[in-house]
């Protein structure tokens, strides 16, 4: 007993190894069987509440990562599909990022589950999960690869669309254009003369731009949107006159001029 | 008539816009194209050439209407080649290699372009998340596991899963967001069997 109590009044750490009790200068004292016992069962108890605290803060911790994992995804989908839906480029979303590190971790997690028991519910579901989440991120990351291919000209050429791309796909664009004029060139552009070329840049539009140029995102295309804050009045660009109340979750079809920056501003997403 | 010879090839984009396969390359026509758009140049010099003052409207307007001709004959020659490589990309973002009969379709330079858009999209993949493959089918995924059919002998391979033997006939059990595995569907070495959608009987 009169271990037990010294071993309070010292106040040591409150995590105590289990293999403690098994160690020589344990097996080693001439305490009596009994008091050993009790000792031995103290501990125990101890290292048992020490697990639980440990198994929460593990826990809260999951829960945490869990709740934010949800929370980005959420934003990356709606950025995928705002991309999808509008005409221009919009701006990286960040969220893609701060995604893919706790994916990692859940990786991490599900493979562990699965090396235990290969046909854990959880460990299933969690790869399940990891999938749709990769999901999300990959059609995101294709439908800007797509947009940029398809724009390539009108946004190297636009310092406002540049910005708004990351810097891999900034590489990418440069390249990209620089593959196309060339393979543009050899294809057919070489063997005609350099005059016939000039007068087509001078007809497009009375600006001189480049032949390449042709597609460029049409701003007037009609889009569907909803409101996901309360904007109140409101009166959209092509309609200045009439002033409309604006509140959560109503749809409308308008020019994507108008609500272009209502979309800068998270107010709506596209649908 | 102007602008005539561009027409087959407009029939041969439209007729192909729907399809996932590329067409034979119509390289003929591509030339006949060109040179139209060389013979009207000639024609527009002949016409610069002479003085401003001699030039009669109708003059004018010929000029005007040659332009407009080469304009559009220009923009066929870069919609058909465009949406060629609309094609080639879909196959190199894919992984795909390009089979014999694709080569054959292709002209020289299309060729090149599918070598060089692959690196282009090889460096882009440097630097993507490696947990990620760009590559992967956009389809919505449904299960974790799936069970495949081995339709070529392929021997013994490292899966997410571990070591799995791949002999002609047999099946297994194997993680369908695999890239290998991705790869090798899409390769036409494995079928993907018994999973829900298949296993579905139409009640009508």
């Amino acid at each position: 007993m009169s271990r037990i109590f010294s071993r309070q009044n010292q106040k040591e750490p409150k995590t105590i190894n289990l293999n403690a009790a098994y160690t020589k200068e344990f097996f080693d004292s001439d305490e009596d069987l009994d008091v050993e016992d009790e000792f031995n069962v103290d501990e125990f108890n101890i290292n048992e509440s020490n697990i639980n605290k440990e198994n929460n803060v593990d826990e809260s911790n999951i829960n945490k990562e869990n709740e934010i994992l949800s929370g980005q995804l959420k934003i990356l989908q709606r950025a995928w599909l705002n991309e999808n839906f509008s005409t221009e480029i919009l701006p990286y979303e960040p969220a893609f990022e701060r995604l893919n590190e706790i994916l990692e971790n859940q990786n991490i997690r599900a493979e562990s589950l699965a090396l235990s028991q290969e046909t854990s519910p959880i460990g299933m579901l969690l790869f399940i999960d990891n999938e749709r989440i990769k999901y999300v991120m990959n059609r995101y990351k294709r439908t800007r690869l797509a947009k940029i291919e398809k724009y390539v000209c009108s946004i190297i050429e636009n310092a406002e669309y540049m910005a708004r791309l990351s810097l891999p796909e900034k590489e990418f664009a440069e390249r990209y254009k620089r593959l196309i004029e060339e393979h543009e060139h050899a294809s057919f552009l070489h063997v005609l003369p350099q005059e016939s070329l000039d007068v087509l840049k001078e007809t497009e539009n009375g600006t001189e731009t480049s032949f390449a140029t042709v597609e460029h995102p049409d701003l007037n295309q009609a889009v569907f949107c909803r409101f996901i804050k309360h904007v109140g009045s409101y009166s959209f660009l092509s309609t200045p006159h009439d002033k409309e109340i604006l509140s959560k979750d109503d749809a409308y079809l308008v020019k994507y001029s108008d609500i272009q920056k209502l979309l800068e501003d998270h107010s709506i997403e596209l649908i | 008539m102007f602008g005539e010879t561009a027409v087959p090839l407009i029939d041969t984009a439209k007729r192909t816009r729907k399809t996932q396969s590329v067409s034979l390359y119509e390289g003929e026509k591509v030339r006949e194209i060109l040179d139209e758009i060389s013979i009207l140049q000639e024609h527009l010099e002949s016409l610069n050439d002479q003085d401003l003052n001699d030039i009669n409207s109708s003059e004018y307007e010929t000029k005007l209407l040659i332009q407009l001709v080469q304009n559009h004959d220009l923009k066929v020659l870069k919609l058909y080649h465009s949406q060629r490589s609309e094609k080639i990309k879909f196959i190199a973002i894919q992984e795909l290699p390009l089979s014999q009969e694709m080569r054959l379709k292709l002209s020289e330079r299309e060729r090149i372009f599918h070598s060089k858009y692959s690196d282009l999209l090889r460096k882009y993949k440097c630097e993507y998340p490696p947990s990620l493959n760009l590559s992967a089918t956009l389809v919505p995924p449904k299960e974790a596991l799936t069970a495949v059919r081995v339709l070529k002998d392929i021997g013994d391979l490292m899966t997410l899963n571990g070591y799995v033997e791949f002999r002609k006939g047999t099946q297994a059990i194997v993680r369908k967001a695999d890239p290998t595995i991705e790869k090798l569907i899409k390769l036409g070495y494995l079928k993907i069997v018994g999973n829900k959608e298949s296993t579905i009987i139409n009640p009508l």
